[in-house]
């Protein structure tokens, strides 16, 4: 399991550096050469291969402590790591769907409706216990948002 | 006219600005206070509140919430052993056992007093070293402003900790991310892939939003109530030798941290613990260092007052940020259409030295306001953290659609608040992120204008004496911060601090 997130995080890093090498190249290859001494896209290939050559260090560091850690489990050494990612789940998982489901909610009811609304949803996912609890004091946040910033304070919501 | 310091207190003391650095200083403390919401987060929440604000107003606001939070912070660390900032772990070590001792007033007093020394300290300091650093910046072409950059981008190094590579990734994807967008040279779209949404480049409110706001949120679910110190404070005031030891001690601590707090990279957390370290040594009776030592607290909490104080100096003279904070101040500057540098004193001499003089006037009202009012600011960190969450993402959203009044900055935001929450679970430092995505375009433009004078040829870095000054600084500073991290505790490195 370790290994595997460590990979991922490394061929993320990778990635990337490879969609700014390819952008680069893009740039220096449509772009006249006459503005600049060494074409406008080298900056971001500079960077790109810099973040190539942290993300290939990393990998390969990562991939040594990981031997290491399972050479340590295979020995059965006490307090060899397993890095599970079970513990980020839960709330935080539920908070992004919630979030993601206001924003999507913003343009559809307007900013009063989906706020109190995300309120609601929210206080129960932080731990308020009753629902009727968590509806009266979702409403009353919402209205007191839509009161503070749209109406008093002028700004433009949907 | 002439402006100096004596025009400035004059303009600071209109009631406009003084209420505003009123606002500042009351916001501030009440953010200090609560555990998990740094100042660093607070500038992000509030910034589209403050940006409609005349510019002085508003970078006035934002210094005062800086250093009001340092005192908030050291509240909970005194009263609760809680720290309320990173910067405030350190006070934790003897103002804790102080309250303990039923001397909880005099650490708090202490405080107050020791964060405006250095903040009297600090206006002194900036007051007689920030125009002539100026002056000589007027001397700086392209080349020279890519060294001074390059020296604030050094910070991306010491806010990685102890994990460079990953800090330094952070660093160079934020650098990637400001180029999206279109070409300040050649007007052609970068990293756009068709969407008209991201020609316009990702504005950076959203991103702060999502990376202070919305990943404090996710990560924080799960904070309960704390326990508020409902017993006696205690005298408030220290008396006879304690006080003056206390005195002392806050100004040693205010020197250290001016000094250190000029340095890139140089975090209110580390220098405290350095600054602890110096004086437990220099100590007749380091024996007694965190049991309830008046020293341990006037100096730390001097300190991560001057630090701050200190940190404007290269911003106001230079243009350049020492840490987020700085570079979020940067950015309102920007936003406002002012650049800080050398031209800012020429062109606006009013509003520099009105801000100066507003950083005095505020540490002033820190010390009159919150010594009475310390119960009620302990109250706060009272707050079920269940009512607070929800509020801080409404507040999120609000202050990221406002910007450009569209959705697709509030999109930009939440996705910013998942990689930052990411990042946080994986240990990814943030800060290098910002300072690079608020810093890249300076660097970008500074070096590619310096290649273009030179016919491409990177020589020009090392020809030009002020240059190749700042260069040789950068690997000094880099070596140091690199040293001083080895030497730390590791729960003093948070490389999500101030």
């Amino acid at each position: 399991m370790s290994t595997r997130v460590f990979l991922v995080e490394g061929l993320l890093v990778v990635g990337l550096a490879a969609m700014g090498l390819f952008e680069g190249l893009k740039i220096n290859q449509n772009e006249s050469v006459l503005s600049e001494p060494v074409g406008p896209g080298w900056y971001i290939i500079s960077l790109s291969a810099m973040l190539l050559i942290c993300g290939v260090f990393s990998m390969y560091s990562w991939f040594r402590e990981s031997k290491r850690a399972c050479k340590s489990l295979e020995e059965g050494v006490k307090g060899a790591e397993r890095i599970s990612l079970s513990h980020y789940a839960g709330p935080a998982v539920i908070g992004t769907l919630a979030l993601v489901a206001y924003t999507v909610m913003l343009p559809i009811v307007g900013y009063l409706v989906s706020t109190m609304l995300f309120f609601v949803f929210s206080l129960r996912i932080f731990g308020e216990k009753p629902w009727l609890r968590c509806i009266v004091i979702g409403i009353l946040l919402g209205l007191a948002f839509y009161c503070g910033f749209v109406v008093l304070g002028q700004v433009q919501m949907p | 006219m002439d402006y100096g310091l004596w025009e400035g207190m004059l303009l600071a003391l209109k009631p406009v600005t003084l209420g505003w650095a009123f606002i500042g200083c009351l916001l501030g403390t009440v953010v200090g206070v609560l555990p998990g919401l740094g100042p660093a987060a607070t500038i992000a929440l509030l910034l589209p509140l403050v940006i409609p604000l005349d510019a002085t107003n508003a970078i006035v606001c934002i210094c005062a919430i800086c250093y009001g939070a340092m005192y908030g912070g050291s509240t909970t660390s005194i009263l609760m052993n809680v720290p309320g900032e990173a910067s405030s772990v350190v006070t934790c070590l003897d103002g804790y056992p102080m309250t303990k001792k039923g001397r909880a007033g005099e650490a708090l007093a202490m405080s107050a007093i020791g964060s405006f020394i250095a903040g009297t300290g600090g206006v002194i300091l900036l007051s007689f070293v920030a125009l002539p650093l100026a002056t000589f910046g007027l001397m700086f072409g392209a080349p020279e402003f890519f060294g001074l950059i390059t020296f604030s981008l050094s910070a991306m190094v010491a806010f990685s900790g102890r994990n460079l590579r990953k800090g330094l990734a952070t660093g160079i994807i934020g650098m990637l991310l400001s180029t999206v967008g279109l070409d300040p040279m050649t007007g052609k779209d970068r990293f756009t892939f068709g969407f008209t949404g991201l020609m316009r480049g990702i504005d950076v409110i959203p991103v702060l939003m999502g990376l202070f706001g919305i990943t404090e949120v996710l990560s924080s679910g799960q904070k309960g109530v704390l326990q508020v110190y409902e017993g006696a404070l205690g005298h408030m005031i220290p008396r006879g030798k304690e006080l003056i030891k206390g005195l002392k001690a806050s100004l040693r601590g205010s020197a250290i941290g001016l000094g250190l707090g000029l340095l890139p990279g140089m975090f209110p957390s580390v220098v405290s613990f350095i600054c602890y370290d110096i004086e437990r040594k220099i100590s007749k009776y380091p024996e007694l260092f965190g049991t309830g030592c008046i020293e341990g607290v006037a100096s730390v909490e001097a300190c991560n007052n001057a630090v701050v104080q200190a940190g404007i100096i290269p911003l106001l003279s230079f243009g350049i940020p020492t840490t987020p904070v700085y570079a979020m101040l940067l950015a309102v500057f920007t936003i406002h259409g002012f650049q800080p540098g050398p031209l800012l004193f020429i062109k606006n001499p009013d509003m520099v030295w009105t801000i100066i003089a507003s950083m005095y006037i505020g540490n002033a009202i820190l010390l009159i306001l919150n010594l009475p009012l310390v119960g009620l600011w302990a109250r706060f960190a009272k707050i079920p953290y269940r009512y607070l969450g929800p509020s801080i993402i409404g507040i999120c959203v609000i202050g990221s659609y406002s910007v450009r009044n569209t959705l697709f900055d509030v999109w930009t935001m939440l996705i910013f608040g998942i990689i930052g929450f990411i990042m946080k679970s994986r240990d990814w430092p943030v800060p290098p992120m910002i300072l690079g995505f608020i810093l890249g375009p300076m660097f970008e433009l500074y070096l590619r204008q310096s290649l273009q004078m030179s016919a491409g040829s990177t020589g020009i870095f090392f020809t030009r004496p002020i240059c190749l000054a700042f260069l040789v600084l950068t690997v000094a500073v880099l070596i140091l911060t690199q040293t001083i991290f080895r030497k730390t505790p590791k729960q003093y490195i948070d490389p999500d601090a101030l």
